[in-house]
């Protein structure tokens, strides 16, 4: 599969890789940009395309490698497409899974208790979650942004980045556990079409949860250490 | 631990054979014990139902393709122990002894050898690897609960998240709740 790249038509690109559809709601891009290229496109949202192509990239090449070490301006970029994942995830990933998962339960829960326990480690994972969004939000994007704008040594991000990216790591792992068991060990009675909606609707969950990971690891924490090295060799 | 097996005795020494019948239906009281001077005598359906076959060592050597293929289900019997049975993973029994050693014998290799799987696959050792994980147990505790080597409850995590596709603590938690291996609150 080639890269994507910024002489791309945008639409072709989605065409390509409908997953890319959410990617680009994050950005603040809206339906209906024609025949434009994604260069034409960034410059009319006044978005930075070397980054927008990295994420893209990302998205859809799981061993790609972003040629991209990030400009102050790029990380706040970042950082801003990284809060739009999390607020998507709180708003509407969390709440669709717990939608299907709600019904599934009011439906078949008496049938098969089994689901009761689906249903436990799905509040376990959204607990998680939530801390972990909460966390991003309050204390390790500010810190970032403050670094960035600033220059200031305020954060200690190469001593946070290993527990996060455990903690991150584990999260879309324990999805794709759940998954696995309600795939091939959820026996007895269930609404198969709810079964099926919680299934898909936890997968995008745990592949935007991936790509999260994959952005905070690609290019958001390399930046931040070149931008601590830079201050500490100034010092 | 034989209820409602059906076992397979080859011996070309009759009486060697009539024996072991004999003493493994007194001792493990299984659906069925049937006695056979070779393989080449075993009918589809007695191979078929074959839970375990006890086979004496020289018909374990000229017999080796067939035994092979069964070998998860093989115990070679003889009075010596069988250098290569060591090497290949193969359980050995020596029947050159008395009746309270050769029972148990019979016992550790029945516990040893003759895995018990659930539907998904997992033995008897590592579904109680996975209910220890599950219940909160590390991996050295479960070594200790088990008596055996941490690397052993290594490779046995290792090979339940292979057969299961599960990869956390808590997916182990859950199938192991789901399939009655320990207690659910709430």
């Amino acid at each position: 599969m080639a890269l994507i790249t910024t002489d791309m038509k945008l639409s072709e690109v989605i065409l390509q890789h409908y997953v890319l559809m959410p990617v680009i709601r994050r950005f603040g891009i809206h339906l209906g940009f024609g025949e434009k290229t994604i260069l034409k496109i960034c410059q009319e949202n006044n978005l930075d395309a070397d980054l927008m192509v990295s994420i893209l990239n990302l998205y859809v090449h799981p061993t790609y490698t972003p040629d991209l070490t990030l400009s102050a301006q790029q990380l706040v970029a970042t950082v801003s497409y990284l809060k739009q994942t999390n607020a998507l995830i709180h708003e509407s990933q969390l709440p669709n899974v717990e939608r299907h998962l709600q019904a599934l339960m009011h439906y078949s829960f008496a049938k098969n208790k089994a689901l009761g326990l689906i249903n436990n480690f799905f509040t376990e994972i959204k607990t998680e979650l939530q801390q972990r969004i909460e966390k991003d939000n309050d204390e390790r994007f500010p810190s970032i942004l403050a670094f960035a704008a600033s220059a200031s040594p305020v954060i200690h991000e190469t001593h946070q980045e290993p527990s996060l990216r455990e903690q991150q790591e584990s999260l879309d792992e324990k999805i794709f556990d759940l998954r696995s068991l309600l795939m091939k060990y959820l026996t007895g009675e269930a609404d198969e079409n709810l079964c099926y909606a919680v299934f898909f609707a936890l997968y995008t969950l745990e592949n935007d949860i991936r790509q999260y990971n994959n952005v905070c690891q690609s290019l958001l924490t390399p930046a931040v250490k070149a931008m601590i090295k830079q201050h500490n060799a100034q010092k | 631990m034989l209820k409602n097996k059906h076992i397979i005795v080859l011996s070309t020494h009759p009486l060697e054979g009539r024996g072991l019948q004999s003493f493994l239906c007194d001792e493990y009281h299984p659906e069925k014990v049937v006695v056979h001077a070779s393989p080449q005598t075993i009918n589809d359906t007695e191979n078929s139902q074959c839970d375990l076959f006890f086979v004496s060592a020289d018909l374990f050597v000229l017999f080796y393709d067939f035994f092979l293929l069964r070998k998860n289900k093989v115990i070679i019997f003889g009075t010596t122990l069988w250098n290569d049975s060591q090497s290949v993973m193969l359980s050995f029994l020596n029947i050159m002894t008395n009746e309270e050693s050769l029972k148990a014998q019979i016992d550790e290799l029945l516990s040893n050898t003759f895995h018990h799987e659930n539907s998904d696959g997992l033995t008897s050792r590592e579904l109680e690897v996975l209910t220890l994980v599950a219940q909160g147990l590390l991996n050295k505790e479960i070594a200790d609960a088990l008596n055996i080597s941490l690397h052993t409850v290594i490779s046995h995590r290792k090979n339940i998240a292979a057969k299961l596709g599960i990869k956390t603590v808590a997916g182990f938690t859950m199938y192991a709740a789901m399939n009655g291996l320990i207690a659910v609150n709430g």
